[in-house]
């Protein structure tokens, strides 16, 4: 399976040492393909989200980030990373009682757009993370979050997937990529500038 | 603004490059010694704690549910929801186990711990660290950036390394084994890192092995001896 990432290996030579030096060649190339998703991220996009998702926090809103494996890590990261600068924020996969119970009751398409039909404020902003673009639950939790006229945020990956169908999303981040550990790598950058854009509550 | 955050990709790829540039071959001897402890059985604990937490969960979720298909699901567990903190190590981790702390700054008490009470307990222990980190552990990774975000950045591309090259070498089982660095067709200098009664543990390229000593007088740590097939035949120095 890996034969595409290092067609090298194909070749005979099967001893440590030749596979050591190969992987090692391997990991600077990782380096440079992460360097040039960055490289791509559309950073006057990312200013004009930060300042569209500081005019939400300033007039109370919250920002509730969601996403699946990974991207859910990232979700919380990003919500804990706003909590840090002052800013009211939370993860909608912080609770497994309540992910484990609508999953269980209703389906797992539905974990994040039931948590926000509670939840969700109008001054809200809805940032969703999610690798392929497509992941149901997520695309059901934004347009929940349209529905209730929060801003609507999205980074992935691939081609943007059916969250680059939406024509009514706010900002949309995508790292052009098919791999996902890569395009991984550029998403936390993504929410990282956001920050820094967003900047600290005064 | 644009020019700022332009800055800040910068940043990202001169430390990262650097980093990677710099440490490609003790990132591929780590994921070795890694792969080698998920072939014998091993599982993985994963701490760290505030925004660290959450890539504790991280290089779990990758090890357990491979996002490539046709990967094995390999052992490992996140210690960021476990309310008693050190007790899930302490009742579960056996000798041969692996740990991996992670701290975005340059300490942690709470990792430094978890570290210490991993290679009591006979783990393989992995740090991932900011800048001036110098955790006691196996395979110690110090990412040099005051910046916490870039710290993490790296961090996650390093144990998304780790893993895609885990699986590289489970494709190639033949590596798994306990790999021979001395019984190639030359004997191999190597340097004496610990001696353990009638043998000692050498250090060749990276790379360990034990080798009896019978044949040489005293050896000690530090000493350059040539070695073949799993038998020091001199000493050098």
């Amino acid at each position: 399976m890996t034969e595409f990432l290092y067609p090298f290996l194909e070749r005979e030579e099967h001893d440590l040492a030749t596979v050591l030096a190969d992987v090692s060649a391997s990991t600077v190339q990782k380096g440079s393909d992460a360097i040039a998703l960055r490289r791509g991220i559309d950073l006057a996009a990312v200013a004009a989200c930060g300042r569209a998702i500081r005019e939400r926090l300033e007039r109370g809103g919250r920002l509730i980030a969601f996403g699946n494996g990974g991207s859910s890590t990232d979700a919380q990261d990003v919500a804990g990373d706003f909590l840090a600068s002052g800013w009211p924020a939370l993860a909608l996969t912080n609770d497994v009682a309540t992910i484990t119970a609508v999953a269980n009751d209703i389906g797992e398409e539905n974990v994040f757009a039931r948590q926000l039909i509670p939840l969700a404020r109008a001054d809200d902003v809805a940032l969703a993370i999610s690798t392929s673009g497509s992941s149901r639950n997520v695309v059901a939790g934004l347009h929940e979050a349209h529905r209730r006229l929060l801003l609507t945020c999205a980074i992935t990956g691939y081609d943007g997937g059916k969250l680059r169908e939406l024509d009514w999303i706010d900002h949309l981040f995508v790292a052009e990529s098919d791999y996902v550990p890569r395009l991984q790598e550029a998403h936390a950058t993504v929410y990282h500038l956001l920050l820094e854009v967003v900047g600290a509550r005064a | 603004m644009t020019a700022s955050l332009a800055a800040l990709v910068e940043e990202r790829e001169r430390v990262l490059g650097g980093l990677l540039d710099s440490e490609q071959k003790r990132i591929a001897v780590a994921a070795h010694e890694l792969a080698h402890a998920f072939s014998r059985g091993g599982t993985l604990f994963a701490l760290g704690t505030g925004a660290a937490a959450t890539d504790a969960a991280h290089v779990v979720v990758e090890f357990m549910h491979p996002v490539i298909v046709g990967k094995r699901a390999l052992p490992a567990l996140a210690l960021t929801n476990d309310v008693t903190r050190s007790s899930t190590l302490a009742r579960l981790a056996r000798p041969g186990d692996i740990a991996l702390g992670i701290v975005h700054g340059d300490e942690d008490p709470a990792v430094v711990a978890f570290l210490a009470q991993a290679r009591a307990a006979g783990l393989l222990t992995f740090a991932l660290t900011g800048e001036g980190g110098q955790p006691a552990a196996d395979h110690a990774f110090a990412v040099p950036s005051a910046d916490p975000f870039v710290v993490q950045e790296v961090h996650e591309t390093l144990y998304h390394v780790l893993w895609e090259v885990v699986h590289v070498f489970f494709e190639h089982p033949g590596l798994l084994d306990d790999a021979c660095i001395t019984c190639g067709d030359v004997a191999v200098e190597a340097r004496v890192v610990a001696v353990e009664n009638r043998a000692a543990v050498v250090e060749t390229d990276g790379l360990r092995q034990t080798v009896a000593v019978e044949l040489i007088d005293a050896v000690a740590v530090g000493d350059l001896v040539l070695c073949h097939a799993g038998v020091a035949l001199e000493k050098l120095t």
